[in-house]
């Protein structure tokens, strides 16, 4: 048992070194700058510290939900390249049928209360035509697929909507959405911004679902090898499209928090190149889209990791947000790379060894 | 020149827990075929690898015409001229045969591959070993022997002095068998120097010279083959006697559990019934694309028949059926591939068992660990599963135990009719004898047991019943009581070929 956890925590353990080194590195940058500042005789700012990342870290986690979905469909070995476009069309459904009800004549509250179930039911629906397509056409790759519906859905925001920007301006019931994304809490006497709860919280049902429950199992067995686990008697296509359609949910939730950040507006082009962001959180946290393998706390260290790499070199560093990616692109492959390179150089030792040793006999 | 052309000497390969080979020595003369033999999980196929460069062996020298060498990769095995086939030719079947052989060490004009050159030199190696079609032809669409040949010639392109062959016959019929020892033989007689691996028998005393083998990662000897009889071979390789090796024991033979009806799939098979009652062993033999597998995996419910009917206990089976639907109805399919359609090989034998039954090993929503463990031991327990313990990795067991884990798997599922696509395929002659003793016993204890299989020794002497499938349809059902050999193969022989 005790060998278990300490190979199931491995590269969970490798995340929080990574953290930790990110974290001594940015704060020594910042004490060096603050320094700096005050020889100067000027007041040092201290731009990096604990409070003030955890303040921040709200726009770093725009994705993160996106992320949980996504690691259900990289666990089975798939992948979906359409969450992106899927939350913007979840999320033009939303402002399209609340716009409607309004002038209708329906009661704030009531139009809300639809509009946001209408965001999550297209989310769903969305996964759902990705699932049909996925396990109803095997020969041809998820990842083609869902190309294909990734512009199809963006097709429809565009048609919805045009150019336009949907705002509700001074309708208090819909700016509810972006107290969702700027709501805080107040523990301990440190401001803990209201995303960082339903993130845990999501979180917390997705790591249940995939490590302490017979669904966890039966995905990751599809991941590992799906015609074993059809032999199995896990009925795979079901479980697949049911997975798909709680990805496509994700996004919705996504969305939600997205239209909260963007001052409560909605936009055809907007979270464009998402679902690449939540991809690269998934697989930093250990989920291989080969599938088969990963634990939901790496992904939430992979956020972690993003929201502070992001932060840390956009303020500290002063590199543009565009350039940040550049790193966070390195960081993706060196981590991606590791267990290889890990492989080859035991084998090198090796190798070198056997030399040795025939010339030491020689 | 030294007399060995290949000595290995005191190799030893430690991988994460296990000793894969212990001290294991061997040679190779110029000009000789040599046989490694030895039950599955032995080391033969470490050792190989440990020739080929593919492992490093952690302890030992390799010694090729008296220099020691040292295989850091398979690039440089392949440049000693040491090369292997195997019984899965890992050839590129969208690729001619000519691209195949010269594939890496192409002919080149300037930047431009010659392929008039390719071409015209395959050809040249495929007429000496006797191929009988184009170096043109894509290998896609060669049967298996003939992927063998392209195989054979590649070797011979890159002018190997070693050759490697790894359960060559494994897929071959046994016209096609002859052909190939008789290519071996050539190649033997022109000096290239045969390491042959292989369970048949046949292989080993109609071809090699001499006979080494390997039991637990240890080396047990090295005969001539005229001083080895099988009996004597197989006490070696299993290190005691085998007794009573086809236990089939007198059953009660009861109510009828399975009944298939005109079951057809277009292009697959047409019109096969058959029936399996309890306490039953019913044979479905043929030869290898009769469709025996296709019709059971329609039966599973992994593919759909486009008609006919199928009757578990009496009941019918509604057409749109799941393999959950069938193992819910007590029905559990053994299949052919193990690796690929009956294990998880990452996994543990533990969760490898718990998977089809997964969903009553929980508490409230939550996966129970310790009705999984008890789950697992008790078969592990029940089928002498050979294993430090559940949490082993199936992938890291032999053929026999990944098998009786497979079997397990079916047990865990209370399954009463069981069908063993193949049971015995790859596994060596010691789990051999305990998966037919554990059919005997099955059967004994009323359930009923349909096995598919290509082993006429097995078919004859473990079942009850015997069906032939020819080209998708049953043939003939024999009683196997006093049937020969030949009526069997009389049945399995397509229409046209007859006589």
């Amino acid at each position: 048992m005790k060998k278990k956890l300490s190979k199931l925590l491995r590269w969970e353990t490798m995340l929080v070194v990574l953290l930790i080194v990110l974290w001594v590195v940015f704060e020594a940058r910042d004490n060096s700058l603050d320094a700096a500042l005050l020889a100067k005789g000027r007041k040092a700012k201290d731009v990096f510290n604990f409070t003030k990342m955890l303040n921040g870290m709200g726009v770093y986690m725009l994705y993160s939900f996106m992320a949980l979905g996504m690691a259900l469909i990289l666990g089975m070995g798939d992948i979906d390249i359409s969450v992106g476009a899927s939350a913007t069309l979840s999320a033009s459904v939303m402002g399209i049928s609340y716009r409607a009800l309004i002038n209708g004549g329906t009661a704030n509250g009531t139009a809300f209360a639809i509009a946001i179930l209408a965001c999550l039911l297209t989310g769903c629906l969305c996964g759902l035509l990705n699932g049909l397509l996925v396990t109803r056409f095997r020969e041809l790759f998820p990842m083609i697929i869902t190309l294909g519906t990734q512009l199809f859905f963006r097709g429809f925001c565009y048609l919805f909507l045009g150019g336009e920007t949907l705002k509700f301006d001074g309708d208090a019931t819909w700016g509810q959405l972006k107290t969702l994304y700027n709501g805080a809490f107040t523990v301990g006497g440190v401001k803990v911004p209201t995303i960082i709860f339903w993130f845990l919280g999501f979180a917390l049902v997705f790591f249940v679902f995939l490590h302490l429950t017979t669904g966890g199992r039966k995905l990751f067995a599809i991941g590992e090898n799906r015609t074993a686990a059809l032999y199995s008697g896990v009925r795979v296509d079901r479980f697949e499209l049911l997975m798909f359609v709680i990805c496509g949910m994700m996004a919705a939730v996504s969305s939600l928090f997205y239209v909260g950040s963007a001052s409560a507006t909605v936009r055809a082009d907007a979270m464009t190149g998402y679902e690449m962001y939540a991809i690269a959180v998934v697989v930093l946290g250990g989920f291989s889209t080969d599938g088969g393998k990963g634990n939901i706390i790496g992904v939430i260290l992979s956020v972690i990791i993003f929201g502070v790499m992001k932060k840390g070199l956009g303020t500290l560093f002063g590199f543009a947000d565009s350039t940040v990616n550049l790193a966070v692109g390195l960081v993706l492959i060196v981590a991606s790379l590791l267990p290889n390179i890990m492989e080859d150089i035991s084998n090198r030792i090796r190798i070198k060894r056997q030399h040795v040793t025939i010339k030491a006999s020689d | 020149m030294a007399e060995y052309l290949l000595e290995m000497n005191h190799i030893t390969k430690i991988f994460p827990g296990v000793k894969a080979l212990d001290d294991v020595s061997f040679n190779l003369k110029k000009g000789e075929i040599h046989a490694i033999v030895g039950e599955n999980g032995a080391g033969k196929s470490t050792f190989i690898k440990t020739l080929t460069g593919v492992h490093q062996p952690d302890g030992g020298e390799i010694i090729l015409d008296g220099e020691r060498i040292i295989m850091s990769d398979p690039l440089v095995a392949q440049k000693h001229g040491i090369a292997a086939i195997y019984q899965h030719a890992a050839s590129y079947p969208d690729l001619s045969a000519a691209e195949n052989i010269f594939i890496g060490h192409e002919f080149m004009v300037g930047p431009f591959v010659s392929w008039t050159k390719a071409n015209r030199e395959a050809q040249k190696l495929l007429d000496s070993v006797g191929a009988n079609f184009p170096a043109t032809a894509s290998v896609g669409s060669l049967s298996v022997a003939q992927q063998q040949l392209v195989e054979i010639a590649k070797a011979l392109s890159q002018n190997a002095r070693i050759l490697i062959m790894d359960e060559p016959t494994a897929a071959l019929s046994k016209r096609e068998s002859e052909e190939l020892y008789s290519i071996a033989r050539k190649l033997r007689d022109e000096g290239v120097a045969i390491i042959l691996i292989s369970h048949r028998f046949e292989d080993i005393f109609g071809l090699a010279d001499r006979a080494t083998v390997f039991r637990d990662a240890h080396y047990i000897g090295t005969w001539n083959i005229d001083e080895c009889d099988e009996k004597m071979l197989v006490k070696h390789m299993v290190g005691h006697e085998i007794g009573d090796f086809f236990p089939k024991k007198k059953t009660q033979i009861g109510e009828e559990l399975l009944r298939v009806e005109n079951l057809s799939r277009t292009g697959y098979f047409r019109d096969v019934s058959f029936n399996l009652h309890a306490g039953e062993i019913v044979g479905l033999t043929g030869l290898v694309g009769a469709g025996r597998t296709e019709v059971v995996e329609a039966v599973f419910g992994i593919t759909k028949a486009d008609s006919g009917e199928v009757y578990v206990n009496g009941k019918q089976v509604p057409h749109k059926r799941s393999p959950r639907m069938m193992m819910d109805m007590n029905f559990g399919l053994l299949p052919e591939d193990r690796q690929k359609q009956g294990l998880h090989l990452r996994w543990s034998i533990n969760h490898n068992t718990s998977l089809p039954v997964i969903d009553e090993c929980t508490n409230g929503i939550f996966l129970s660990g310790k009705k999984e463990y008890d789950l697992s031991n008790k078969m592990k327990e029940l089928l002498a599963i050979k294993a430090p313990s559940v949490e082993t990795h199936s992938g890291a067991l032999s053929g026999g135990n990944q098998q009786k884990v497979v079997v397990g798997k079916q047990l865990a599922a209370n399954t009463r009719i069981i069908v063993l696509d193949e049971p015995t395929k790859g596994v060596d002659v010691g789990s051999k004898a305990q998966i037919y003793q554990l059919m005997s016993d099955l059967a004994s204890q009323g359930m009923g047991i349909l096995m598919i299989s290509s082993e006429m020794p097995e078919v004859m002497n473990m079942s009850d019943r015997i069906y032939v499938m020819s080209e998708g349809h049953i043939t003939k059902e024999f009683k196997a009581e006093g049937l020969t050999q030949e009526e069997i193969l009389t049945a399995a022989m397509p229409a046209e070929r007859e006589g």
